[in-house]
């Protein structure tokens, strides 16, 4: 996963005139919309694959896996890969960074008080070592590390406490997950490369970055609206950011009034969907930076406030971004908001992330005192 | 230089600034300004300018020093000693010292005073002055990190007469804090303007805040729209996509864990009875009440969903109208052509809410309705905010109660559902619920807590204090000519001190 990381994290200089580089899959879809319908449809003349590109769109890369591949659409199971190899990806980092807390937070309080999470930290610490060398009650779960899509929904151990039932969660399922759907990404994203030249408008549709080609810039130059490049995590640096991609997006959809496919970009919403995954890939890119505040200012936009109930949810990736960022800046119970989401919609590690979060939130607040007031 | 002469230089200096007010818009503007007695959302975010605590959240929301400078815990977690900031000022220019700390947690001690915050020092047993600027808490129990218990506003000793404060004490409209705010005016059009103070140890860039109480929630957008605001503290739903469109404005997050509830006061003798209180639950369609405001979530119990302490399995209450018909029977209550009777006394019911809170209006409207279509008279009582303290807080007169209660990231309900809790003015009392709420104060395993808590939903579910309602989706919009503005998750102006004017 490290080099799929490394592939879509480095960033090229930016440029200072807002205008894109390379055309965009939104230009091309304005310019040839008989194009973007042909891959939407069958590509093979055989099944649809439009429920796989829907999926994709909606941040939901396992349903587009399951989608495309019943369509035999190749194209789309190598952009569902690298889709999942990133959200994994990121559950993965989610999922350390909640261990590491509870470690962090464990050590200000009396040793012993808490015997579920204890012992999940001795679990998460080294996932790597726990896998390999699994504690007893960690043997049956880690016999399970090829395949662990269906972990994470229920505690690996439970037991009858005092007055209530003390639950340890598996606090490895997403590196389990990270390590199995690694490769997979990392070879879709070369693949999908060499594939640019032939199918440019599917190697990179709903994508951040401009062309598969072009991955590599993780979209930091996208459109040329500069990134931050102070050192410090400003919020306010991300927001001018975000207000300059805006601005040269507004300009870019303007340019693209009167070619034939203006009606669909415009109908289909797909400026809000480039920046939705823009805003994503910033996320992502200021959490691999240690810039959190950063990350969550791209993350909140992201989630799409305003958008109506009629609007699509979330994509995955959104929520666990949001959840990342708002831990990363101390926000725990903020990314609980999320987890939930998650939780309801996701796969079932997400349950025992939410879990995790929520025990994690209340040992937080166990030293302090509650405040409430009429709204 | 005398200490009037620097106060006067500091003034001047202050006056000298650049005028860019940030005007935000509240609901209500607070009846009184007195961190001794605050109980709205919209006095905590007042005060969070104008005074300050020993310690508060940095933007990590981890607890660090505000007056305070350092502190030092007892090994056995029993004490602690804190050295306070030296040469903080107060607005009038006075030194703040030891004494201020003493005389705010003896004030919230002091039953005369019946501040609504003594619950938020009932575990310091003992504070004693040291020094000038140094004092010594002693603790009930063991604490391991006390400094985030000591967030609660100071307040200056010299301003009052004694530890037995009234609420209508002069300092209500003459606050002195310590913040980066003062008081400066309270106008006539109840808006309250607060000038940057000159002498504060910290740094502030935004020379005014201006706090505007605009009571229609739409006029406060279309205010917004019209620069004629720079911060809207909370965005209905339903104006959430127009805002996000205008490029001159920025939301940003401002979720306060707040639901919507009407309360039933169990003091009144009919509503004591469990059948009655059911069986209104059972004649109030939520979803209708809710559809003109936005949307939102139902809620079970008294907590939003995303809360750990939140029970899934507790369902929404649903409308039906039959069952409830059933319950008043049982209860001995008769159906007539118009309404229910027993005694000869028809069922009527007295709901108050906040004069000053338009979406709250159209809500007892609406269920005014629903209800009186199933035989309940109610009768609307629109409160002023001084009339709500005085009636709801301090009398409990009034049978149902419309409102919302936001909650800190900790969302401890006991000042709300235990028979002891200071916010308790429905006079809810279930022994069950006092024993698990007692027992969760005091768990040390979260995952115990957590199971604890769910329980006390369950309960208070069952025993219907309440009729819960909903939470809302909650943003807040902020003029782009406004930069840094980073908003902390409950009180909001935490760190208003760093806000720029462009």
């Amino acid at each position: 996963m490290l080099a799929l990381l490394a592939l879509l994290a480095c960033s090229s200089t930016p440029t200072a005139a807002p205008q894109p580089k390379q055309e965009l899959w939104l230009q091309r879809v304005a310019q040839t919309p008989d194009a973007f319908q042909a891959l939407m449809e069958a590509p093979a003349g055989g099944v649809s694959s439009r429920d796989g590109w829907l999926a994709l769109a909606n941040g939901e890369p396992r349903a587009a896996l399951a989608d495309f591949t019943a369509a035999g659409n190749h194209l789309g199971e190598l952009r569902a890969k690298l889709d999942i190899g990133l959200l994994t990806s990121d559950l993965n980092r989610l999922e350390r960074r909640i261990v590491a807390r509870v470690k962090e937070r464990l050590a200000e309080r009396p040793a012993g008080s808490s015997a579920a999470l204890e012992q999940t930290v001795a679990v998460g610490k080294d996932c790597a070592v726990a896998l390999a060398t699994p504690p007893a009650a960690f043997a049956a779960r880690a016999a399970s590390h090829s395949a662990p899509w269906s972990l994470g929904a229920e505690p690996f151990a439970t037991e009858q406490a005092e007055d209530y039932v003390r639950r340890t969660w598996d606090p490895c399922v997403a590196y389990s997950l990270a390590q199995v759907t690694s490769p997979d990404g990392t070879a879709a994203a070369l693949e999908l490369q060499g594939l640019a030249d032939d199918d440019p408008l599917g190697a990179s549709l709903f994508a951040a970055w401009p062309t598969a080609a072009k991955a590599a810039s993780a979209s930091s130059d996208l459109l040329g609206a500069a990134p931050p490049t102070a050192a410090a995590d400003d919020p306010q640096a991300a927001l001018d950011h975000i207000r300059s991609f805006d601005t040269a997006l507004q300009a870019l959809s303007t340019s693209m009034d009167g070619q034939p496919g203006a009606g669909l970009v415009r109908d289909a919403l797909l400026a809000n969907r480039l920046e939705q995954a823009w805003l994503l890939a910033q996320a992502r890119v200021a959490l691999n930076a240690n810039r959190p505040h950063q990350a969550l200012v791209y993350a909140n936009r992201a989630l799409n406030p305003g958008a109506g109930a009629d609007a699509p949810p979330p994509p995955l990736d959104a929520l666990v971004l949001h959840a990342d960022a708002a831990l990363a800046s101390g926000r725990t119970r903020e990314a609980l908001d999320s987890l939930l989401q998650l939780a309801r919609r996701g796969p079932p590690v997400a349950t025992g992330l939410h879990e995790l979060t929520s025990d994690l939130a209340v040992l937080e607040g166990l030293g302090r005192q509650g405040d409430s007031r009429e709204d | 230089m005398s200490r009037r002469l620097a106060l006067t230089a500091l003034l001047a200096a202050s006056a000298l600034a650049f005028a860019a007010p940030v005007r935000y818009a509240e609901d209500r503007a607070p009846a009184i300004v007195n961190p001794l007695f605050a109980t709205s959302m919209s006095e905590a975010r007042l005060n969070e300018l104008v005074f300050e605590g020993l310690f508060a959240d940095d933007q990590d929301l981890r607890s660090t020093p505000k007056l305070a400078l350092a502190w030092e815990l007892a090994e056995d977690r029993m004490s602690m000693r804190v050295r306070l900031r030296q040469g903080v000022l107060w607005h009038d220019g006075e030194p703040f010292t030891a004494d201020d700390v003493l005389f705010t947690i003896n004030a919230m001690r002091n039953p005369t005073t019946a501040s609504t915050e003594a619950g938020r020092v009932a575990w310091i047993r003992s504070a004693t002055k040291v020094s000038e600027l140094e004092l010594d808490l002693t603790f009930v129990a063991p604490e391991y990190s006390p400094q985030d218990k000591l967030h609660f506003k100071i307040v200056p000793a010299h301003a009052f007469k004694s530890t037995a404060v009234s609420r209508t004490d002069a300092f209500r409209t003459s606050p002195i804090g310590t913040g980066p705010y003062r008081v400066a005016k309270f106008n006539d059009d109840n808006s309250i303007s607060m000038d940057r103070w000159g002498g504060y140890w910290g740094t502030s860039y935004v020379d005014t805040f201006v706090l505007r109480e605009v009571a229609d929630p739409n006029y406060q957008a279309k205010l917004l729209s019209y620069d004629s605001l720079e911060s809207l503290v909370r965005v209905l739903p339903r104006d959430l996509a127009t805002l996000r469109a205008d490029r001159r404005v920025e939301l940003y997050p401002y979720q306060t864990n707040s639901w919507w509830y009407i309360g039933f006061n169990q003091r009144k003798a009919n509503l004591q009875e469990p059948e009655v209180r059911k069986a209104l639950s059972l004649m109030v369609d939520a979803s209708s009440l809710l559809a003109p405001i936005g949307t939102g979530e139902l809620l079970s119990g008294p907590f939003v969903r995303s809360s750990p302490f939140y029970n899934h399995d507790v369902p929404v209450s649903q409308a039906d109208p039959e069952r409830a018909a059933a319950l008043l029977t049982e209860a001995g209550y008769q159906r007539t052509a118009s309404s229910w009777v027993r005694n000869g006394e028809p069922l009527t019911l007295q709901i108050v809410t906040q004069q000053n809170l338009e979406t709250a209006q159209d809500v007892v409207i609406n269920l005014q309705a629903q209800l009186q279509r199933q035989g309940v008279e109610v009768k609307p009582v629109f409160l002023t905010p001084a009339d709500w303290k005085q009636r709801v807080w301090r009398e409990g007169d009034f049978d149902l109660v419309l409102s919302q209660w936001s909650f800190d990231r900790n969302e401890d309900i006991y000042e709300q559902f235990h028979s002891k809790g200071s916010r308790n003015f429905v006079h809810f009392k279930e022994e069950a619920v006092d024993t698990l709420l007692d027992q969760a104060r005091e768990a040390a395993d979260p995952q115990r807590k957590k199971a604890l808590m769910r329980q006390v939903h369950a309960h208070i579910a069952q025993d219907n204090p309440m009729i819960f309602l909903w939470t809302l989706d909650s943003y807040s919009a902020v003029s782009t000519r406004i930069q840094h503005v980073v908003i902390h998750p409950f009180y909001y102006f935490t760190w208003a001190n760093e806000w720029t004017t462009n």
